[in-house]
């Protein structure tokens, strides 16, 4: 996304991210109810339905929405090539995942076949359309696009690898025939939907917005490239390695490549030009310093100094998805929202660029203070969370601070939709 | 109109989070004067700002820097004194 080579006349219309991003949010608060509504025992191991549901309607309710919005977005303008249809494969898509990730949501609590088979047609069509759509343009971009394009493709396989394998595990739950090697494969579903969709789409994205938004030095090009490529290749190992060596050696190669990822970000964040209060920037540290932890907790695991107990697992999943890949999302959207609104009002502009002057600010848009409310809530959310694990007692209000995290958020982002459209009335 | 002195106004954009550099470049290039040229040291070409240009009637040139990966210089399409200065500035 750097402007180089932007190609803005392929823009999609504000709408078509904003869609996404404006019903993510009210996912992570309906996860946050179901824990609630779980009560203070409920939180013993990952396993639990509770859990479970939570768990889908934070990856894909919220995090897959959010990514799903931002490519939608993203890679018309680095392709060159406007998505066909636009105009309604991204709300068909938006309401297929998001009427999947419901009825997943309800199928792990009822353990009903309707609620199954509901959440297997909408998860396989919405994200089909998406791959078939998207996936042309990943495939029309050469090998030259840049490491970010690059990443954006692994990422790409790694949903495809984790859907399928989500999908086959749902059918044997409903009780389809399904081959044992085939159907017990929940470690390898969740290390390529989080290791691989989550971190190397993150990974993909960071190489593009965090020199441009934050005016940092540039990834280093050949060592971004491998560290993604080591980790695409990890995951495989992993997935098909038998001997306990190729399995320490795919862990290893993991941890170190994301290691790596996480420090030199941090170094690039900190090399930043000007060192003003950016609450983005606080919620990638964050994330980074949650991955960091996560990863540790692997190198533990791996090593077999400690056996992972039910309460370390779950404690790994809190720091990857509201630690790490939340935290994140979170901060990327405080930036984007108000740039794409922004960019959107200035294109409005071309034929009258002195309009330009009278525009809100992304300040305006969305004010700092905003960000830092969020970034609090955001902190005291996963403090409680992580505590709430060995402290039952706490359990009800950190699922309420979760939900106070994310109606904070729903509420930002419908104030800079409603100033971006005041604006536009504006202009016009 | 004046006479062009190709009096350098100068803007950079190095450090600037977008889209600082576009808002302040199209206050300066509205204000521009005859004889007047902008020099904008920026870290990318800045594209959004040359679709401005067009309705600005602002025209450009550009090319690599020392202290900045680019440099691009504006002057009024209208101001062909100034536009044989920029023409001739090379750093």
């Amino acid at each position: 996304m750097k402007t180089d080579g932007l190609q803005l006349q392929h823009m999609p219309p504000l709408k078509v991210p904003f869609r996404f991003f404006i019903t993510a949010p009210l996912f992570g608060i309906l996860a946050a109810l179901l824990l609630l509504g779980s009560g203070t025992d409920g939180w013993s191991t990952r396993w639990l339905p509770e859990i479970v549901a939570a768990t889908h309607l934070l990856t894909l309710g919220f995090m897959a929405t959010i990514m799903l919005g931002a490519l939608f977005q993203v890679l018309p303008v680095l392709s060159g090539y406007s998505i066909p249809g636009q105009h309604w494969l991204a709300p068909t898509v938006q309401l297929m995942v998001s009427g999947g990730a419901l009825a997943l949501g309800g199928a792990f609590i009822s353990a009903d076949h309707g609620w199954q088979l509901t959440a297997i047609i909408l998860l396989s069509g919405g994200f089909s359309l998406f791959i078939g759509a998207l996936g042309l343009h990943l495939i029309r971009l050469g090998s030259t696009d840049g490491n970010s394009i690059f990443a954006i493709r692994l990422a790409a396989l790694s949903l495809l690898v984790s859907l399928s394998l989500g999908i086959i595990m749902l059918g044997a739950y409903m009780g389809i025939q399904i081959p044992h090697i085939l159907a017990n494969n929940g470690m390898t579903h969740l290390r390529f939907a989080l290791l691989g969709w989550v971190l190397l789409l993150i990974m993909g994205v960071s190489y593009q917005i965090i020199p441009m938004f934050h005016v940092t030095p540039n990834y280093p090009k050949n060592i971004s490239r491998i560290l993604v490529s080591a980790i695409f290749m990890a995951l495989t190992v992993l997935m098909l390695g038998r001997s306990y060596w190729l399995i320490l050696t795919g862990g290893c190669v993991l941890i170190l490549a994301a290691g790596i990822y996480a420090l030199i970000s941090f170094y690039l964040l900190r090399q930043r030009k000007r060192k003003i209060i950016d609450y983005t920037i606080r919620f990638w540290q964050l994330g980074l310093s949650c991955l960091l932890l996560a990863l540790l907790g692997y190198a533990i695991s791996l090593s077999g100094i400690k056996e992972p107990s039910a309460v370390n697992e779950l404690q790994w999943g809190i720091l990857m998805i509201p630690g790490f890949a939340i935290s994140i999302m979170m901060g990327v959207l405080y930036k984007i929202a108000p740039f794409l609104s922004w960019l959107h009002l200035q294109q409005a502009c071309l034929k009258q660029p002195m309009d330009i002057l009278k525009l809100p600010t992304m300040h305006d848009l969305l004010p700092v203070k905003y960000g830092r409310i969020q970034f609090c809530l955001h902190c005291l959310t996963l403090a409680l969370l992580l505590n709430a694990l060995q402290l039952p007692v706490i359990r009800p209000l950190a699922a309420i601070t979760l939900a106070a995290d994310f109606i904070w958020l729903e509420i930002v982002l419908l104030k800079t939709l409603h100033i971006y459209r005041k604006s536009m009335q504006a202009i016009s | 109109m004046t006479q062009a002195t190709g009096e350098e106004i100068l803007l950079n954009a190095t450090a600037m989070q977008p889209p600082e550099p576009l808002q302040q470049a199209i206050s300066i290039l509205q204000q521009l004067r005859f004889g007047q040229y902008l020099r904008m040291l920026h870290r990318h070409l800045p594209y959004p700002l040359f679709e401005s240009c067009q309705q600005l009637e602002i025209s450009y040139r550009h090319f690599t820097g020392q202290q900045s990966e680019y440099i691009i210089l504006f002057w009024r399409s209208d101001d062909p004194s100034t536009a044989k200065i920029c023409e001739k500035i090379e750093q």
